[in-house]
């Protein structure tokens, strides 16, 4: 434990001395403020106040056609949505270096001499990586606030359904991290290990447009819905809950560090 | 203290060290000697529990490398070749890291810390960042972080390479200082560093080892006085025709110094079991000839190292170029791992 806590605060504090850290928050800030700002937010209230014109001028017709403005329902699940994908393109940035460099620098062959396990290495520097994630799952609870603050009285933000996306987007970060940790831990260049990362997650993403598009069929058609990290977030975004999804977040997790740790090993055997 | 029996291992087809054995007592410091790729880190790395032996057996401070691993890992310092450390880190915040992942914590770590920087003299660059450093600090640094769990075994690898001159003496004999009651291994291959740290010497090529004694025995069994130079300044006398007329002499070679000084240098072969340095120089004098110096030919450990590696190229039955190949091959491989 107290080789884990030495080496997750080591991983946290390189993240800020590198400065990897306040490139991936901040860009993830301007981007997702941009987002939920102009995309979101701005759309939203201008509903509202169409949606109230349109109740004042009392025409029945109109008035059924226009859904009553629900913060909720309309906003969140596209919001995460987005966020899942500059995910993407930041994720591969906070694990391209985690285990490569060790191998680059040398590094590891202390690491694989100290008397610590290699699980507890991989833990702190994925733990590490959870911590900064975590920045970004703050932000979004912030966003989701901000409404509440905007309108008297407030009563526009349902927790419960807001829980269940933050918990969807965090268990996709977690499972996006982890695939990155298995491409650090397979090369010494950094560069390969994000675009391998980057490859892998705008693959699990576009996997999941082929069952809507009709273009397969069958088993094809049922692994292309499975597999794609995105699309198993879309419930816990809309605020449903599956077992069966967390169960698969989980699995990745679980499944992704046991690969980076076999990775690990083999240089024992590998000669 | 070490114990280590037939071990071998082969990276694919290729046998990084084969059949090696050899032992280092408690407080003993051994060199390691061996040219580049002779699998001198190989060996150490199979020490520290970097990777598994193909065959063969080793013990570390009475531990098993393959089945108590843990056991010697804790009772180890090691120094890596390349002296890698978290070049991001201050010196005091990379040796705290280290001491933790030793398992040291609360009062005792930093009890420990304290001691490494103090004994490897780095308290004026404590809290420097380690890649504000010059090479010989981070040396120190390396060495510290060898140290700070109070190691029973030290291995260093190479731990004075690409250091500069006045660096290489402050290495060596804070090494010296620091063994103390520790086994120590380091390899190397600068012959002056062996003769000048260790007690004991195992020369390695190829995989295979040499020749494994003391540094006293290597030097004795190789050094007699039937080798002798002499340098003279003759005035033109026929300073061969003394030394031919002394009796048991049996040969006299003259030397070209390449210097037109007036000054001749004679290589003299005398009887093995007579000293007779001191007829010679009688003889010369005698004959009024300015005797400038007299040495036996000391038989230095770069010719014993030389003599045993050309040796075991000669009795080597494959050609030379597939040799040259597989040792390359080797180095690569430790170069990849």
């Amino acid at each position: 434990m107290n080789a884990f806590f030495a080496m997750f605060k080591r991983e946290l504090a390189h993240y800020f001395t590198s400065p990897i850290a306040y490139v991936v928050l901040i860009i993830f800030s301007i981007l997702s403020g941009w987002f939920y700002v102009q995309g979101f937010l701005l759309p939203y209230s201008l509903y509202c106040q169409q949606y109230d014109m349109m109740q004042m001028q009392a025409n029945p017709m109109m008035a059924q056609q226009m859904p009553a403005p629900n913060f909720t329902e309309l906003i969140v699940p596209s919001l995460f949505s987005t966020f899942s994908i500059i995910l993407i393109f930041l994720v591969p940035l906070l694990t391209m270096r985690l285990i490569s460099e060790e191998k680059r620098e040398g590094t590891i062959e202390l690491l694989y001499t100290y008397p610590v396990s290699d699980l507890q290495v991989i833990l702190a520097k994925y733990a590490a990586a959870l911590v900064i994630f975590l920045f970004t799952v703050l932000l979004c609870a912030i966003y989701l606030y901000v409404p509440e603050l905007l309108k008297e009285g407030g009563g526009v933000v349902e927790w419960r359904p807001i829980l269940s996306a933050l918990l969807g987007y965090f268990l996709l970060g977690a499972a996006s991290i982890s695939l990155g940790l298995i491409f650090s831990a397979v090369t010494e260049n950094q560069i390969v290990s994000a675009a391998l990362t980057f490859a892998l997650l705008l693959f699990l993403w576009v996997v999941g447009w082929a069952p809507q598009s009709g273009t397969v069929e069958g088993v094809m058609k049922t692994l292309a819905e499975s597999v794609s990290l995105t699309d198993r977030s879309e419930d816990l975004f809309k605020g449903l809950i599956h077992l069966s999804d967390l169960v698969f977040f989980l699995c990745v997790i679980v499944g992704a560090l046991f690969i980076t740790m076999r990775s690990l090993e083999s240089h024992r055997w590998r000669g | 203290m070490i114990e280590v029996q037939n071990l071998t291992k082969n990276y694919g087809p290729v046998a990084a060290i084969k059949n090696v054995s050899f032992e280092v007592g408690k407080g003993e410091i051994l060199g390691f000697l061996g040219p580049n790729g002779a699998g001198k880190t190989t060996t150490m790395r199979i020490l520290t529990g970097y990777f598994p032996a193909t065959s063969g057996s080793a013990k570390v401070a009475g531990y098993d490398v393959f089945n108590q691993i843990n056991e010697v890992r804790k009772r180890i310092g090691y120094l890596p070749e390349n002296v890698p450390l978290y070049t991001d880190m201050s010196v005091k915040g990379y040796l705290n890291l280290a001491a933790q992942m030793k398992g040291l914590s609360g009062s005792a770590k930093k009890k420990a810390v304290d001691r490494v920087i103090e004994e490897v003299g780095l308290i004026q660059m404590r809290s420097r960042l380690i890649k504000k450093l010059s090479k010989g600090y981070r040396q120190r640094v390396g060495l510290a972080q060898s140290l700070v769990n109070n190691p029973e075994v030290l291995i260093l690898d190479e731990p004075t390479v690409g250091l500069d001159p006045k660096q290489i003496t402050d290495i060596r004999s804070l090494i010296k200082h620091l063994a103390g009651d520790r086994t120590v291994i380091l390899s190397t291959h600068i012959l002056p560093e062996v003769s000048m740290t260790c007690d004991k010497v195992t020369i390695i090529n190829r995989g295979q080892i040499v020749v494994s004694d003391t540094l006293e025995n290597l030097t004795k069994r190789s050094t007699d006085f039937s080798e002798i130079s002499v340098l003279v300044r003759d005035h033109g006398k026929d300073v061969g025709s003394v030394l031919r007329g002394l009796p048991g002499v049996k040969e006299v070679k003259s030397v070209e110094t390449g210097k037109d000084n007036g000054t001749r240098k004679f290589d003299v072969s005398l009887p093995q079991d007579e000293d007779l340095r001191g007829a010679v120089a009688k003889a010369i004098t005698g004959a009024d000839i300015e005797l400038l110096e007299m040495a036996s030919r000391q038989v230095t450990l770069e010719e014993i190292f030389i003599r045993h590696i050309t040796k075991e190229e000669d009795h080597s039955p494959e050609p030379e170029a597939n040799e040259t190949a597989t040792a390359n091959s080797t180095e690569e491989e430790e170069a990849s791992e």
